[in-house]
């Protein structure tokens, strides 16, 4: 079977394209999409000194251009349903729904689009793109980490599998209610399973 | 008098905190406590806000950690802020986060004392919650934790030792499915407060562990998905004053 990477970095997905650390971990050109069942954007921030809660956006859709003769070409792009925000707790959601955070009635999607990739070793890099929030669009890094090319179990689709990490202010977004006793920053933990769709 | 940093070492746990420093000089910390308490006033003005449930507690944290603001009792989780999440390994591709959504606790605080404050968690087993209806399911069943004749997990102490200011190794009981085992957590206290909104003594912790699954007797696909599971508690305790 496939050799595991190690997680050292862990940073998140998106885009694709380092040179396999082993040599028969080589996945095609492609289109590759996230497996719904083992993906997770979490978040963390800092809750006025007391914990860092985590949350997530439990839907999203992920999508790969991925050039393994060209790595650094390949592209991301992320859609996420805002309203998907999930704290566990309801009444944070309806919250973070409301005009106070993230007002999904008039703001129902968070996207990410990659502008550019660079690789640092051969399973690491910074995956650089513009996050749109509430219509305000900024750029964003994030440190990616390839943790293993290979297939699903059936062993008929090339599969890939990524962490990334990321850091941004909220307040860059308009999202800034309670800054700061309820932290700016927060921390993006992001991992994804992503399958060659064609 | 050593000024103590909020962010020390290690991982937090179940939210014993030890205060290895319990003796600590009371002029500083009277100094943040007065600080503290004009910053949750100027804060209380600026935060004011409609929604009942909007977390607008002022008073970042002071240097340091004062434990006699957070008098000694019993204190349950803060629903809103109190969070219990696991991650593992999945065939190498990725780390899945997964929570539970319901538990509740007892954490009998000794501020004189922190060492010999006590801790006890139960977990409503069928409140795991991965995100994915289907695996949700599969966690449930006799495959993993059986959740249908063993709804609870819980938790222990049997003993806390203070490592630092703000951190410390707890250890306790942990019971899932037919199976105890001891466990130990780092745990770190990030804050100890009064909230006049609420009108709560506070407190604030992480933890951080590693368990071996099979050690519970919940092996399946070890060691494709691994048998390490790390634990990640983030957990607001209160107390009526």
């Amino acid at each position: 079977m496939k050799k595991n990477l190690s997680l050292s970095a862990a940073i998140v997905a998106g885009a694709l394209a380092f040179a396999p650390a082993f040599a028969q971990d080589t996945a095609p050109a492609g289109t590759y999409v996230e497996d719904d069942a083992h993906a997770y954007i979490n978040f963390t921030y800092d809750h006025q000194g007391y914990s860092s809660p985590y949350l997530r956006f439990n839907d999203f859709a992920v999508e790969v251009s991925y050039d393994p003769e060209n790595v650094t070409a390949s592209t991301v792009n992320v859609t996420i349903d805002a309203a998907s925000i999930d704290s566990g707790v309801d009444r944070f959601d309806e919250h973070l729904n409301s005009a106070d955070f993230f007002e999904t009635e008039t703001y129902p999607e968070i996207t990410f689009v990659s502008t550019g990739l660079t690789q640092e070793t051969e399973t690491t890099g910074k995956l650089t793109g513009d996050l749109t929030i509430k219509g305000i669009t900024k750029a964003v890094t994030l440190d990616v980490t390839l943790n293993k090319i290979g297939t699903t179990m059936q062993g008929d689709t090339p599969k890939m599998g990524f962490s990334a990490k990321g850091t941004v202010l909220r307040s860059d977004f308009d999202v800034d209610a309670y800054v700061p006793y309820v932290g700016d920053e927060v921390d993006l933990i992001i991992e994804i399973e992503l399958e060659k769709s064609e | 008098m050593p000024l103590i940093n909020r962010s020390t070492c290690s991982l937090l746990a179940l939210g014993l905190l030890l205060a290895a420093c319990g003796n600590e000089p009371e002029t500083t910390e009277t100094a943040d406590d007065s600080a503290a308490a004009t910053e949750e006033a100027t804060g209380d003005s600026l935060e004011a806000v409609a929604d009942a449930d909007a977390e607008a507690t002022p008073a970042p944290a002071p240097a340091g950690v004062d434990y006699a603001v957070a008098e000694s009792g019993t204190y349950t989780p803060d629903d809103g802020h109190a969070y219990i999440v696991f991650s593992y390994n999945h065939l190498g591709f990725s780390n899945p986060m997964v929570r539970w959504g319901d538990w509740d606790a007892n954490l009998n605080w000794d501020a004189d004392n922190p060492e010999n404050s006590t801790l006890d968690v139960t977990i409503d087993a069928t409140s795991v919650d991965t995100g994915v209806d289907d695996f949700n399911t599969h966690l449930n069943s006799s495959d993993f934790f059986n959740t249908a004749e063993y709804p609870q997990i819980s938790f222990t102490s049997t003993a806390l030792e203070v490592t630092g200011p703000e951190s410390g190794i707890l250890t306790g009981d942990l019971t899932i499915r037919d199976t105890t085992m001891p466990v130990t957590m780092d745990v770190t206290i990030n804050k100890a407060g009064f909230e006049e909104r609420g009108n709560v003594h506070k407190l604030g912790f992480s933890g951080r562990t590693t368990v071996l699954r099979s050690d519970f007797g919940l092996d399946a696909y070890v060691p494709n998905v691994s048998d390490e599971v790390d634990i990640i508690v983030e957990a607001e305790f209160e107390k009526p004053a």
